[in-house]
């Protein structure tokens, strides 16, 4: 027994919280490329995710400083503040203080997203989205939350489809955690490394384990033919067929020569390949569809960018590194109506206010497809490009016109700089850790609850009229919602 | 489901009946059977509710009631989960030597040590492990820490049943009151400001002036010995208890060369060897220090009580030589008289000090009328200046007079009032002490009767 079982002390820390903090995640890189090059963020910004535990304290302890750390922390940064969560860089230094700063931007950001109410999706790499009509799909489904290997799929079908996401059928059950790395992801010398660390040792597992395969598929054939026979083999008949088929050593070597000699012509899609990655358990390997190879670059650097971009053209790219929601959220749908006092079930999500941190305009004069928005912390797409926005605002021509003001240009005269009210739809946590949130435009109804005022008494005005003429429809108010939502909002 | 559950809170009767919503089911309400109902709504308008039941035969009324009745009989039972982390509690109600666990020290995170850069290697025994990769630091072990304090308590709690004296030392920030908490408790004295070097090994130069007394086993003062005490030595302690001793390093160096044994916090960084009984603990935590200064005051407390009961049957531990004489005749009375005059002169000060407190709040009042006369009026001013006054009797007064007249011509009056106020009000400090000065034909050292800010950091005594 060990010191760390036998000792009263250990049996007591085993079970403390200061214990239980993990392990700070290694940091994310603030560098990005943009077309303008390299733009290096500051050391203070808020990283993309969270890389320490965020620590609070009962409001007793906080009078006194206590967060249950070495020391009390000081009154200045901690009680003198609405967000007394901190994180904990170092319990003690060299210059006896602890090291701190607060967590409040992570706190509130993720307060936030919980208020905007939005569920992680499955991502949709950005080749497939604009092709057709891919639905998204919560990450909490029974075929995609899986870290099984041997899971089947379960026979409920259904599952996926009462929530407001059509769930379509799940081709194959996928999983999310592997026990093998990415390799198209890793350098030359990790690659390296990771050869010489465990694989080497591995070849009679390896070739008992091609050897075991090679007997499934003789039995299966052997099965097929008897069941077209009309003689169907009995358990005892394959009990003794597993021992009878088992390659000999002569046959071993000639099947992985065989296996070799395929994998020169069909490369990734090759047996060996998909025999190799079952055996190493890794992920995005044998992708039978893909043909376009990892760019192979110099430095390390443009190699991260180079996978980076590949990624986000193939969905089936790098395995995500946490559970694909991040546990950010734990929303399944975001089919949910919110109930208004006055005007009962709502057809369309409460809008938010987000603020534009980059117009199409930019002050460099360049002219960008997209303007940047900023809804509840998250740098969202508008999803109005240039194009787009021009043909929608000559359809509904009042209403669109300020957004479309907003975005196009930065107005330094605002107060409060530039903002857009949208509405939250799908998120997803890219392989990177960063979350990417899709923000629609706010339909003016929805707005014109919001807002209240004299704007939503001319839509109650309208609706009322338009119901008493008939199915003569005033222009300024938004057409109606989807069959499904028929009866809700202002009627 | 909804509509069963609709139902089952409607009372017993509902169950039996139809659960599937049909036209007959009719919604029951608990203020009148179906019939009645029915009856009500052919007589009364519609849109009004039907009148009361206050029919005690009615099933629904007997199901309310009894209803109520289980709830009254039942809702004192289970448990209610009351708060039991009290971190106020600490310093008022320590824990006492017996309540000390290792899950207590844990929660007053006393097992957090330095850095490991930081250490000290005749700590190594102590230290239970490492913890951390990038930031690692020690950790001190638990056991060993209960099982040094409540050897430290033992100590103390012997010290102070033989009549010793326990010094409690804690001087950094916020330790005073667990400090003072834990002297009070062990009947010791207490230091949370700097300790003066030499205050031990050159006691007579820097404390010879202190006041003393003799008491007895029933720590009952005895006059008489006025005489002889000023030529005693000065007093040093039986037991030095430091919760920082990396800042009173002196302290213990002195204490070392009076062969006064010391009890101290060690933390990591701390040469354990300064101390003669180390307990080692997290010294920055506050809550781990007022754990371990309470539980050591409340050692110090059980020895006293210890101490006092025998005395009261007659068990008396003497000291081995105090080097006094027996009062000679008249001492006694002389020292009396001393101390009464002492006490006079103290009433004397203190009267004197609120009358200036007083006069100073008039004065204000009235500069800051002198100023604001023609902007504010006059009774909003006079409140804002007793506001300010934090509500002194006269400012109280003064704000009355100005509430009763606005007008120029009563203005004059207040005035008048203020003059006379002026020539009745009591002495000034300065010429109070001339007058004392005067009057005192035997006269007693003015400088012995300090202001409670004055008072000495020095907590020495008989």
């Amino acid at each position: 027994m060990s010191k760390s079982m036998s000792s009263p002390t250990a049996r007591l820390l085993q079970s403390s919280r200061l214990f239980s903090l993990p392990r700070p995640l290694p940091a994310p890189i603030n560098d990005t490329l943009t077309s303008a090059g390299l733009y290096r963020a500051s050391d203070t910004a808020t990283l993309p995710y969270p890389t320490h535990q965020a620590i609070t304290t009962p409001a007793s302890s906080l009078h006194r400083g206590d967060f249950g750390l070495k020391r009390a922390l000081p009154a200045k940064t901690t009680r003198h503040t609405s967000t007394p969560v901190v994180r904990i860089t170092a319990q003690d230094t060299y210059e006896h203080i602890t090291d701190f700063s607060s967590a409040a931007d992570h706190v509130l950001t993720e307060r936030k997203f919980a208020e905007m109410g939005v569920p992680i999706v499955k991502k949709v790499g950005k080749g497939k989205a604009g092709q057709g009509e891919e639905k998204e799909v919560s990450v909490f489904e029974g075929w995609i939350d899986n870290t099984d290997p041997d899971a089947r799929l379960s026979n409920d079908r259904r599952e996926g489809g009462r929530n407001g996401m059509a769930a379509p059928e799940p081709k194959v059950m996928q999983r999310w955690k592997y026990a093998g790395p990415w390799i198209s992801g890793m350098q030359e010398g990790e690659f390296a490394r990771w050869l010489g660390r465990g694989i080497e040792g591995r070849k009679d597992e390896w070739r008992e384990f091609v050897r075991k395969k090679e007997v499934d598929s003789r039995i299966a054939q052997a099965q097929r033919q008897a069941r077209e026979q009309g003689e169907p083999m009995t358990q005892a008949d394959i009990r003794r067929l597993r021992v009878e088929m088992r390659p000999t050593d002569e046959q071993m070597t000639e099947i992985e020569k065989t296996l070799r000699d395929t994998h020169v012509s069909d490369r990734l899609s090759s047996n060996l390949t998909a025999l190799i990655a079952e055996f190493l358990d890794l992920p995005n390997i044998y992708q039978p569809g893909s043909s376009s190879p990892v760019v192979k670059t110099k430095t390390d650097q443009l190699q991260a960018w180079a996978n980076q971009f590949a990624a986000e053209a193939n969905a089936e790219g790098p395995p995500p590194t946490t559970h694909p929601s991040a546990g950010l959220s734990h929303l399944r749908s975001n089919a949910v109506m919110s109930n208004h006092p006055l005007y009962g079930p709502q057809a369309f999500p409460t809008p938010i206010q987000a603020r534009v941190v980059r117009a199409r305009l930019t002050s460099a004069g360049q002219n960008e497809h997209n303007a940047k928005l900023g809804a509840g912390g998250f740098i969202a797409n508008d999803p109005h490009s240039e194009t787009s926005s021009s043909a929608t605002a000559n359809r509904r021509a009042t209403p669109l016109a300020e957004p479309d003001r907003m975005t196009r240009e930065l107005d330094e005269e605002l107060e409060g700089g530039n903002k857009v009210w949208v509405q939250a739809g799908t998120a997803f946590v890219d392989e990177r850790g960063r979350v990417q949130v899709r923000v629609q435009r706010a339909e003016p109804e929805a707005l014109a609850v919001r807002r209240g005022g004299e704007e939503l008494e001319r839509v109650v005005e309208a609706k009322r009229a338009s119901r008493l003429v008939g199915m003569g429809a005033s222009s300024e108010v938004a057409p109606r919602g989807p069959t499904s939502r028929r009866g809700f909002g202002i009627d | 489901m909804i509509i069963r559950s609709l139902l089952l809170r409607h009372g017993r009767r509902a169950l039996p009946k139809s659960t599937t919503p049909s036209g007959t089911l009719r919604r029951r309400t608990l203020t009148g059977s179906p019939s009645i109902q029915q009856q009500e709504q052919q007589q009364a308008p519609k849109n009004t509710l039907p009148s009361e039941i206050r029919d005690p035969t009615d099933r629904i009324a007997q199901d309310f009631a009894f209803f109520h009745h289980q709830k009254a009989h039942t809702q004192h039972l289970g448990t209610t989960v009351a708060s039991h982390y009290r971190p106020h509690e600490l310093v008022a109600n320590p824990p006492r030597p017996q309540d000390i666990t290792l899950e207590l020290l844990m929660a007053s995170q006393a097992h957090i040590g330095h850095a490991t850069s930081l250490w000290h290697p005749a700590n190594a025994k102590y230290i239970f492990g490492v913890r951390g990769q990038h930031d690692p630091i020690h950790i001190i072990s638990l056991d060993v820490t209960a099982a040094y304090l409540r050897r430290a308590c033992k100590i103390i709690k012997g010290v102070t049943a033989r009549g010793g004296l326990v010094l409690f030392v804690g001087t950094r920030e916020g330790q005073a009151r667990a400090v003072v908490r834990a002297a009070e408790l062990s009947g010791g004295c207490h230091l949370f400001t700097k300790w003066i070097a030499g205050s031990i090994t050159n006691g007579q130069q820097i404390l010879g002036a202190c006041a003393k007394k003799v008491v007895d086993e029933n720590d009952v003062s005895i006059p008489g010995f006025g005489d002889q005490l000023p030529l005693t030595a000065a007093l040093k302690p039986d037991l030095v208890v430091c919760l920082n001793p990396l800042e009173n390093y002196t302290l213990l160096h002195e204490c070392g060369l009076h062969n006064i044994p010391t009890v101290g916090i060690v933390d990591t960084d701390v040469n354990p060897t300064w101390l003669t009984y180390p307990i080692p603990a997290n010294d920055d935590s506050l809550r781990s220090v007022q754990v371990i200064c309470g539980a050591l005051g409340r050692a110090g407390e059980e020895g006293q009580k210890t101490r006092l009961a025998r005395a009261r049957q007659g068990i008396v531990v003497r000291m081995p030589s105090h080097g006094l004489n027996p009062p000679t005749d008249g001492q006694a009375e002389r020292d009396l008289e001393i101390e009464e005059r002492a006490r006079l002169a103290e009433v004397a000060v203190q009267e004197e000090l609120m009358i200036e407190a007083e006069a100073a709040a008039v004065e204000h009042v009235r500069q800051r009328r002198a100023v604001k006369d023609s902007e504010a009026p006059d009774a909003e001013l006079a409140e804002l200046a007793a506001l300010e006054d934090g509500g002194s009797v006269e400012a109280a007064m003064f704000d009355r007079s100005l509430k009763r007249g606005q007008d120029e011509d009563e203005y004059d009056a207040e005035e008048d009032t203020l003059q006379s106020y002026e020539r009745d009000r009591p002495l000034s400090s300065e010429e109070l002490a001339e007058a004392l000065a005067v009057d005192e034909q035997s006269g007693f050292d003015q400088d012995e009767f300090v202001s409670p800010d004055d008072a000495p950091e020095r907590s020495d005594r008989v």
